[in-house]
């Protein structure tokens, strides 16, 4: 008896238990509370209210630019937040501060990278705040805000006009004017104009994706794989450039503009290299690869008549986002048939047909430089084997 | 409700769970594996290459240099697989063996390797030494090599350089360093006059054997390349005869009355010679030790058995016979026994010769009144004809086997025999340049 007693009273204590648990909404509480869900909602509440504000703004935002015109309202804001909007509208009105405008973009584009979207976002973010508690933002922009001094202009009338139009300007600047100003920079890119016109292609979502994989790879895989080529020195000098935030902002804008030369939208690019860069664009295409291989079958010598010919060599290569192959980079992976000074044979015209290609110069699309920067090359020469 | 969103919400995790095992693998092309492409389309052109004129270590030595590196320019170039560069296109001449190489300005010219040699002349020696570059990679192919000897053999020396750039580049060893023994003709078509002679590979250096006083045909070299074994009618019949290059003494190999012997070619390993031994009417095929003189019967048919090779591992050997009807090339083992018929394409097949590679059988083939030389794989197939022409037989394998020399006939009275190259691919078919009239090449090993 006692065993059947204790052994209902314990099978009602955990049947009470189970149905506390299920209608007492305590695993109803631990199911709604993914963080996720709750935390955003909640967060949105206070934040989102200005960034609603800014997405309604946002539609204009894309023709920052224009509003960019309006530093008029900035002065109205002199004492505090204006400022920071005033800089980068300044830069644009005159030539002069141009120079300081960069580094105010590099706090903006951090800013930013929340904003996955291309430079609407950014600004966004920059209005919403502005009217109410601005202060923070004007934090951001303290920096050119010395620059700003000097634009004594105007009393224009609303502030938040000024911060909407700060927002894209400073965007517009890093990208537009600076890309082409720094000649240097961009010769020293050499893809920077090649690139430019191809972008084109991409679909629109996936360009600024691009951007930010090519940007932040650029100059990630340049310092890291390519300290003997020659583009290693470009490259380093836009690392050294880097103190100067001016020219190294300029660089980064022209490397992102170069990269994402696909996108074609220059607001990208600073939110690109803001991004951290994991997309790899879109997927590479038979057109994208055929420069290559067009390339390479007019360097790869084949012998037919050759115990090479029968065999099956892999390659592996690294390229900089020049299109150059690091020399030191090419190294078989695998080769099938043929004896072993067959395979030796086979795997050193592979090479002089890799570098020689290199010499001539590869057909690859800039911003899919994640995707190609790595290439297992088979080299397969059975097709054209004597039988 | 709220059970169902707890029920939902565990279902959900049960299917989310492994979804974000497998994401990242999908989010993350960044990390992805290489870019794999194939490429099954080169092109087949020569190599080019740059050939400064080796350096001269003294006056004495100007005119070797000169003279090797223009040898060593013909025997690459000569392969088809090479071209070279002419030194009016260089960027900077080379002016030190020992000098770096400025890569960038034979890169600009398309120099896909280099080769840098320089010469000494001391006394009545000659030093050559060289180092070969691959262009694009920057870095030598290889260490360099000297060679050394009497100034009277340059040529060798020559060649011997160009065997090198020829086998670190290909992969394969070169053939440029051999002798090639043949028949020299001359005369008039109704008056022949043939004479035993070697020449390089390339047809320099002719030495004569015989002095023409009777017809010899069929020369073929022993594998060590001092002796050579031929036919000659000195006894009024054709018979095979074994002659030492270095005393050019010669002696009968079979003494056998009443019968004819020709057709000879070595085994492998030197030692033994298989021949056509024609009696009574009957000619079968018959093998005999060099050592003790002992002949075997190989084969005993009704037909002509003749023109047979040894298999390059010697194993098997290769033979025409009219057994079928007409010529039809055969392959059975060493030592005898069954043969099987291996062409089957129309017209008729002879003179069969096994590859140094072992890989292909060279052959003649007449087929409506024109005349081929074509090779096919051991087993029949894959049959490929390299030439064609009013009169070509007789092929005979580079010792690397990828070269095949042969004799070409034009009709007329007036004409001559030549010796003809072609590589196996059927590409670069030159003649071989000799005084007069030049037939039955027969390719020699790759001298020491």
């Amino acid at each position: 008896m006692r065993m059947r007693t204790g052994t209902i009273v314990s099978g009602i204590g955990h049947l009470a238990l189970i149905l506390w648990l299920l209608f007492g909404g305590l695993l109803a509480e631990r199911n709604d509370a993914p963080p996720i869900q709750v935390s955003d909602v909640s967060l949105v509440s206070s934040a989102q209210l200005a960034q609603m504000s800014a997405a309604a703004s946002a539609p204009p935002s894309s023709k920052p630019q224009t509003q960019v015109s309006l530093p008029k309202a900035a002065p109205k804001v002199e004492p505090a937040p204006s400022p920071s909007t005033k800089k980068a509208e300044a830069p644009a009105a005159s030539p002069k501060p141009a120079p300081p405008p960069p580094p105010p973009p590099a706090a903006a584009t951090p800013s930013a990278e929340t904003n996955p979207a291309p430079p609407p976002k950014a600004s966004d973010r920059v209005a919403p705040t502005p009217s109410p508690a601005p202060k923070p933002d004007v934090k951001v922009a303290e920096t050119p805000q010395q620059e700003l001094a000097p634009s004594p202009d105007a009393l224009p009338q609303k502030p938040q006009k000024p911060k909407e139009a700060a927002a894209p300007k400073e965007a517009s600047t890093q990208i537009v004017p600076e890309a082409p100003k720094n000649a240097t920079a961009q010769t020293n890119l050499s893809t920077a104009p090649r690139v430019s016109p191809r972008p084109m292609e991409r679909p629109p979502e996936l360009q600024p994706v691009q951007a930010a994989t090519a940007n932040t790879s650029a100059p990630t895989a340049k310092p890291d794989k390519q300290p003997k080529a020659d583009a290693t020195a470009e490259n380093k000098k836009a690392q050294t450039n880097q103190p100067s935030k001016s020219t190294a902002s300029a660089v980064d804008a022209a490397l992102a503009a170069a990269m994402a030369s696909t996108s074609g939208d220059q607001n990208n690019a600073p939110t690109a290299n803001a991004g951290n860069g994991l997309s790899a664009g879109p997927p590479m295409t038979s057109a994208d690869s055929s420069g290559l291989l067009a390339m390479l079958g007019r360097t790869w010598i084949v012998d037919p008549g050759s115990p090479s010919a029968g065999v099956t060599v892999t390659v592996a290569f690294s390229l900089l986002p020049t299109g150059k192959v690091i020399p030191d980079s090419v190294k078989l992976v695998s080769a099938t048939g043929g004896n072993e000074a067959a395979q030796r044979t086979a795997y050193e015209a592979a090479r002089r047909a890799i570098l020689h290609g290199s010499d001539l110069g590869f057909q690859l699309p800039p911003a899919k430089y994640q995707q190609w920067k790595e290439i297992e090359m088979v080299f397969d020469p059975n097709g054209m084997r004597l039988q | 409700m709220t059970i169902v969103r707890s029920l939902a919400f565990a279902l959900g995790l049960a299917l989310a769970g492994p979804a974000a095992v497998f994401t990242p693998a999908f989010l993350s092309p960044a990390q992805a594996a290489p870019l794999r492409l194939q490429l099954t389309q080169g092109v087949i052109e020569p190599m080019p290459y740059a050939l400064p004129t080796f350096i001269a270590d003294g006056p004495a030595a100007q005119q070797v240099a000169s003279s090797i590196t223009q040898v060593v320019a013909s025997d690459l170039s000569g392969t088809g697989l090479f071209r070279q560069i002419p030194a009016s296109a260089f960027i900077a001449p080379v002016t030190s063996f020992d000098a770096p190489i400025r890569f960038a300005d034979w890169k600009t010219i398309n120099a896909q390797a280099l080769i840098t040699g320089a010469v000494s002349v001391q006394g009545d020696k000659v030093v050559v030494k060289f180092r070969l570059y691959d262009v694009f990679s920057g870095a030598p192919l290889g260490d360099g090599l000297q060679f050394a000897g009497p100034v009277a053999i340059w040529r060798r020396m020559a060649h011997k350089v160009a065997d090198a750039v020829y086998s670190r580049i290909t992969g394969e060893s070169g053939y440029f360093d051999s002798r090639v023994a043949y028949i020299s003709v001359s005369g008039p078509k109704g008056a022949r006059v043939r004479r035993l002679a070697v020449m390089d590979y390339d047809g320099a250096n002719p030495s004569y054997l015989t002095n023409g006083g009777s017809i010899v045909l069929a020369p073929h070299f022993s594998p060590d390349g001092k002796s050579i074994i031929y036919v000659s009618y000195e006894s009024g019949f054709p018979h095979v005869y074994l002659m030492d290059v270095a005393t050019r003494q010669q002696r009968r190999l079979d003494d056998q009355p009443g019968t004819m012997t020709f057709a000879p070619r070595f085994s492998p390993n030197g030692q033994t010679v298989i021949y056509s031994l024609e009696q009574a009417g009957n000619t079968d095929l018959f093998t005999m030790n060099l050592a003790t003189g002992q002949s075997t019967r190989l084969t005993n048919d009704p037909s002509i058995d003749t023109a047979p090779s040894y298999s390059s591992d010697g194993s098997k050997i290769v033979f025409e016979s009219d057994r079928s009807g007409q010529q039809q090339i055969y392959v059975m083992p060493a030592s005898g026994g069954t043969a099987t018929r291996i062409s089957f394409g129309p017209g008729k097949y002879a003179t069969p010769v096994w590859s140094p590679r072992g890989d292909l059988i060279a052959f003649t083939k007449q087929d409506q009144g024109r005349f081929y030389i074509g090779v096919m794989k051991p087993d029949g197939s894959d049959e490929r004809l390299l030439t064609a022409s009013f009169l070509d037989e007789g092929p005979t394998w580079a010792p690397n086997g990828r070269v095949i020399m042969f004799t070409r006939e034009a009709p007329g009275e007036a004409s001559l025999p030549q010796i003809y190259s072609v590589d196996i691919s059927g590409r670069n078919l030159k003649e071989v340049s000799t005084q007069g009239g030049a037939s039955d090449p027969s390719w020699g090993p790759l001298l020491p």
